[in-house]
């Protein structure tokens, strides 16, 4: 199941972005992780197998790493792995997750998974319809028309929300709980630049994209702690953007300015209160600890998504060990004049000695390359 | 009886108590004018109140009309800053659905303590 192996390709470098961002979380600029992240995703949600023919692949490979050749179709490599009769756990693991009830299994979950998301999507949506939009407010009108884009933004006031937000991709709403400070102009406008951020951007799209990915890989507990993650890093880097516009100055009152919201309300964002609390203590760190853009810091940035870059063209193909590995451990015969793109399996490890050859057929032109056996015993 | 509406419940109760007895179609005519909302929303808000027992629905035509008055109301809503002034109940969409998480007087402390200390 290319699902399988295309989650643990991922997870690689999944922990290599969760360990840099619990390391150097504060020092490069917030956008940094959202491109790694980015990667991480790409990773995840796009199989091998559909970019490994674009040109790209090969020369990112050629660029960071030293060329392996890398023959054999991902086809053909899966076979290789159903066919182990290897008592590995991980093989055994491969030959249970190819089983039918397994696919099953997992289209079950990630239609459960995307039907929460969704039923909770219409719940809230319908629900932020019915907030009463904002008509003359001499400030908002104002703000509005400073800060026009080609979709049309809306602000509208609702008593039953509690923090800020934003809805909608295309006639995005800006949504005020009842509860805002009128007349603190300050906050206000934090507030507005922060969602007029996340519209510019079209984070709701993102987030989509995000929910798509955890549908796909609802069994991976890394992919849920990357979501919740993204989430938090799609807010920090929001934050810094407001920083760097209103200035370093701004830094505390903007903190004080959430730390106050968060006062009057209840926490929204999370499942788990744990894990929000130390979001807004996350946020206010961050915020508090932005730098100037620094020419180390991007230097620093750079070097960290070049490095993803490395990672994401090193893995997703077998390891030249791994092949060898595989060739030892299994034969396989694709019938010459079979034309299927299914190579069928004929033995696997004669005697003791494992020894088999995998002979690409040097004049065949096809993707699929044939195989010629040798079973030296 | 006691039955808690929200604004946008209001804003459909406001106009039933000032013209009386209204059809559905009629209603959402006047709020999309007055609020901009679009036909489905004022329908979801139209349920809700029915659900909550504010409002009747009478046939044929949808006939809505109200059961709560205004004055029960007012008389509710001024408890109710009265509960919120002494024990700050609150009443959010999210907090039925998910953990009521209120941060305590001592991590908002903690929280500004930070901002101090990076300052």
């Amino acid at each position: 199941m290319s699902i399988l192996n295309m989650s643990v390709d991922a997870s690689l470098i999944l922990i290599i972005v969760l360990l840099m961002r619990m390391l150097v979380r504060n020092k490069v600029p917030k956008q940094t992780f959202l491109i790694l992240w980015g990667i991480v995703a790409f990773k995840l949600l796009i199989p091998y197998s559909f970019y490994s023919k674009l040109s790209i692949q090969p020369m990112l490979k050629n660029l960071f790493v030293t060329p392996t050749h890398s023959n054999g179709s991902e086809n053909l490599l899966n076979t290789i792995e159903i066919a182990q009769t290897s008592s590995t756990f991980y093989h055994q693991l491969l030959l249970v997750m190819t089983s039918d009830f397994v696919q099953y299994l997992w289209i079950c979950g990630g239609i459960g998974v995307l039907l929460f998301f969704i039923l909770a999507y219409v719940r809230f949506y319908k629900e932020f319809k019915t907030a009463i939009p904002v008509k003359n407010n001499e400030y908002l009108d104002q703000w509005l028309k400073d800060h026009k884009l080609t979709r049309t933004i809306q602000i509208a006031v609702s008593d039953r929300i509690s923090t800020p937000l934003t809805y909608g991709i295309f006639k995005p709403v800006i949504l005020l709980p009842k509860s805002t400070n009128w007349e603190d102009a300050a906050s206000i406008q934090f507030i507005l630049t922060h969602e007029l951020i996340h519209i510019k951007r079209f984070d709701v799209l993102w987030k989509v994209i995000l929910t798509i990915m955890v549908a796909l890989h609802w069994f991976n507990p890394l992919v849920w702690l990357m979501y919740f993650l993204v989430n938090r890093d799609i807010e920090l880097s929001c934050d810094e953007r407001v920083i760097r516009q209103f200035g370093d100055k701004a830094k505390s009152a903007y903190a004080l300015s959430l730390i106050n919201m968060a006062d009057e309300t209840y926490t929204v964002t999370s499942f788990c209160n744990h894990f929000s609390k130390n979001g807004i203590e996350e946020r206010i760190v961050s915020i508090m600890t932005l730098k100037k853009k620094s020419v180390l810091g991007t230097a620093f940035a750079c070097t960290l998504v070049i490095g993803g870059m490395t990672v994401f063209a090193a893995t997703g193909q077998e390891s030249p060990t791994l092949k060898e590995d595989k060739k030892r451990n299994a034969v396989i015969v694709t019938d010459t004049s079979n034309s299927t793109t299914e190579p069928r399996v004929i033995t696997t490890n004669k005697g003791k000695e494992r020894n088999a050859a995998i002979v690409t057929d040097a004049s065949n032109s096809t993707t699929e390359p044939r195989v010629i056996v040798t079973n030296e015993e | 009886m006691q039955v808690k509406l929200f604004d946008s419940e209001l804003q459909v109760m406001n106009i039933l108590w000032e013209e009386g007895d209204l059809t559905a179609k009629q209603l959402t005519q006047i709020l999309n004018e007055r609020i901009g909302w679009n036909k489905n929303t004022t329908y979801t808000v139209i349920k809700k109140c029915i659900k909550k027992g504010a409002i009747e629905r009478i046939e044929p035509n949808f006939i809505c009309h109200p059961i709560i008055r205004r004055e029960q109301i007012q008389e509710q809503e001024t408890t109710e800053l009265i509960d919120k002034v002494f024990n700050g109940s609150k009443s959010l969409l999210f907090a039925s659905l998910l953990d009521k998480n209120k941060m305590s007087a001592s991590e908002i402390d903690k929280l500004k303590q930070i901002v101090k200390d990076l300052e």
